[in-house]
């Protein structure tokens, strides 16, 4: 797990010592199946002269907070998780898949929960498509399987396996 | 990862038409809870249909099993309430669709699961029985929930108190959100190791199609707690969950005690048993219980006789 973010970060870190690219930014809406709904920001790089165009790596931020948890009692839940992502071809619209890894965060909001883990890994694999407008905008939409979740006895419960998600991307070139 | 395996097993190993069921299955057309043929000996409004005076304000508590058991969950909990002769009575009552045929269960929903707490209610509440309290164990839990959730004691007796003993609002399994995916292919899915006194009482076959009620009563009172389900006034709760229970995960312990609203802080009460029980309440048929389970157990009937005897 450690591997796949140190992974992550290192491929984050070379692709911007690369001189040209594209760099975008947006929100990111996630549905689990059967459990929250987490939304948040993403941003995303892509360099130019890697594997023409079609490998990114990104950031998001994910939370029930904006989601489900808003103004009810669904549990607080911030997910951090970095991407990397691979497009089949470099055409406006084009299937891509994704390795995602980060880690989740959960505020119980009382100190009687203290035993529950309040934090978990997470790592997962998404298969969906890219579509880039003519203009600035790319919507990036996957479905995903959470590799990790709770077993009832560790971790938070609330990670559930299958999720799908939509991202609206405005980009920026570099 | 593990679920995913297992999905991929169970497609490839478990789509069958029918299960296996023997005759030392509760599954099967020979073994069916001793409750169907005895009711008055497991229902108070059949054992006490008239109640004197006295009688009415004597506490009864309608207790509820779980998912694929039957009256045998709360066997023990009623002897030892009858042993230490705290003048409670115990009403067991069997969930519509259980202990009896597999495919009496595979054609039953949740609300046929309900109607039979509501239907033991609804008749001590006729026969004038006025301090009625409830307890719940595993999907027991969300059934019971459900009821406050639909207001339906808004114009009748309000319950004194409700016990919670690891009640499932989110499964330590999660693939069983998938059920709607794989369900069909499936079939059913089949119990893991079980002993031969828990294969008289539990359904050792699960039909996808009950797994899918189960998936919605857990979905519609999630649901519901994330809005917050208002107690009566006069209400009290206790959520007992396991810490290490491999069937019902612990986040549902915070997601009750969140999502449940009484009229005092004070009568909303959680216990986090350090145990690795489904169900502490039920250690009769189990292959391993320790001496440590049977203290964890005494403590909590202890304090749920203690709430029942409080004063109103």
């Amino acid at each position: 797990m450690k591997l796949f973010s140190i992974f992550h970060l290192l491929c984050f870190s070379f692709s911007f010592t690369l001189l040209a690219g594209e760099l975008s930014t947006g929100v990111r809406i996630q549905q689990s199946i059967a459990m929250y709904n987490e939304n948040g920001i993403t941003l995303q790089y892509s360099p130019s002269n890697f594997l023409n165009n079609q490998l990114a790596f990104g950031v998001s931020y994910v939370s029930s907070r904006l989601g489900s948890a808003f103004n009810s009692n669904a549990i607080l839940q911030d997910n951090i998780q970095l991407h990397s992502t691979y497009l089949f071809s470099s055409s406006s619209l084009s299937p891509s898949i994704s390795l995602n890894a980060g880690y989740c965060f959960a505020d119980y909001e009382s100190q009687i929960f203290e035993e529950i883990d309040a934090s978990m890994p997470l790592l997962s694999i998404e298969a969906g498509a890219r579509y880039a407008f003519d203009f600035p905008l790319t919507m990036q939409a996957g479905l995903g399987y959470n590799l990790i979740t709770s077993d009832g006895s560790s971790g938070v419960g609330t990670v559930y396996p299958l999720f799908v998600q939509c991202s609206f991307l405005w980009r920026f070139g570099l | 990862m593990k679920y995913l395996l297992l999905i991929i097993v169970l497609f490839i190993f478990g789509c069958a038409g029918e299960p296996n069921i023997t005759d030392a299955d509760l599954d099967g057309n020979v073994l069916f809870d001793p409750s169907i043929y005895s009711p008055e000996q497991y229902l108070i409004s059949k054992s006490k249909p008239s109640p004197n005076e006295q009688e009415k304000q004597q506490p009864v508590i309608i207790v509820a099993h779980g998912y694929t058991a039957t009256t045998f969950e709360w066997n023990e909990f009623k002897r030892y309430v009858d042993s230490t002769n705290a003048g409670i009575l115990v009403s067991q009552v069997l969930l519509g669709g259980h202990g009896r045929t597999y495919q009496e269960f595979k054609n039953s929903s949740w609300k046929n699961w309900q109607e039979s707490i509501i239907q033991e209610y609804q008749q001590l509440v006729k026969a004038g029985y006025r301090n009625i309290s409830f307890a719940g164990s595993s999907t027991g839990g969300p059934l019971i929930v459900n009821l406050f959730a639909q207001s339906f004691f808004a114009n009748t007796i309000k319950p004194k108190h409700v016990f919670l003993i690891d009640p499932i609002i989110v499964p330590a399994n999660k693939s069983l959100s998938m059920i709607g995916i794989f369900g069909p292919m499936l079939g059913y899915i089949e119990s893991g190791e079980m002993t031969n006194e828990e294969r008289k009482h539990w359904y050792k076959f699960r039909p996808q199609e009950t797994l899918q009620e189960l998936l919605d009563i857990c979905t519609i009172t999630r649901k519901d707690l994330e809005s917050g389900i208002r107690f009566p006034d006069s209400t009290s709760v206790s959520i007992y969950k396991s810490l290490y229970d491999d069937v019902v995960d612990r986040v549902s312990a915070v997601l009750l005690f969140n999502g449940i609203e009484t009229k005092t802080p004070d009568m909303k009460k959680v216990s986090l048993p350090k145990s690795g029980i489904h169900v502490i309440t039920r250690l009769e048929g189990r292959a391993n219980v320790t001496e440590q389970d049977r203290v964890v157990q005494k403590n909590v009937f202890d304090e749920m006789i203690q709430d029942l005897k409080s004063k109103p």
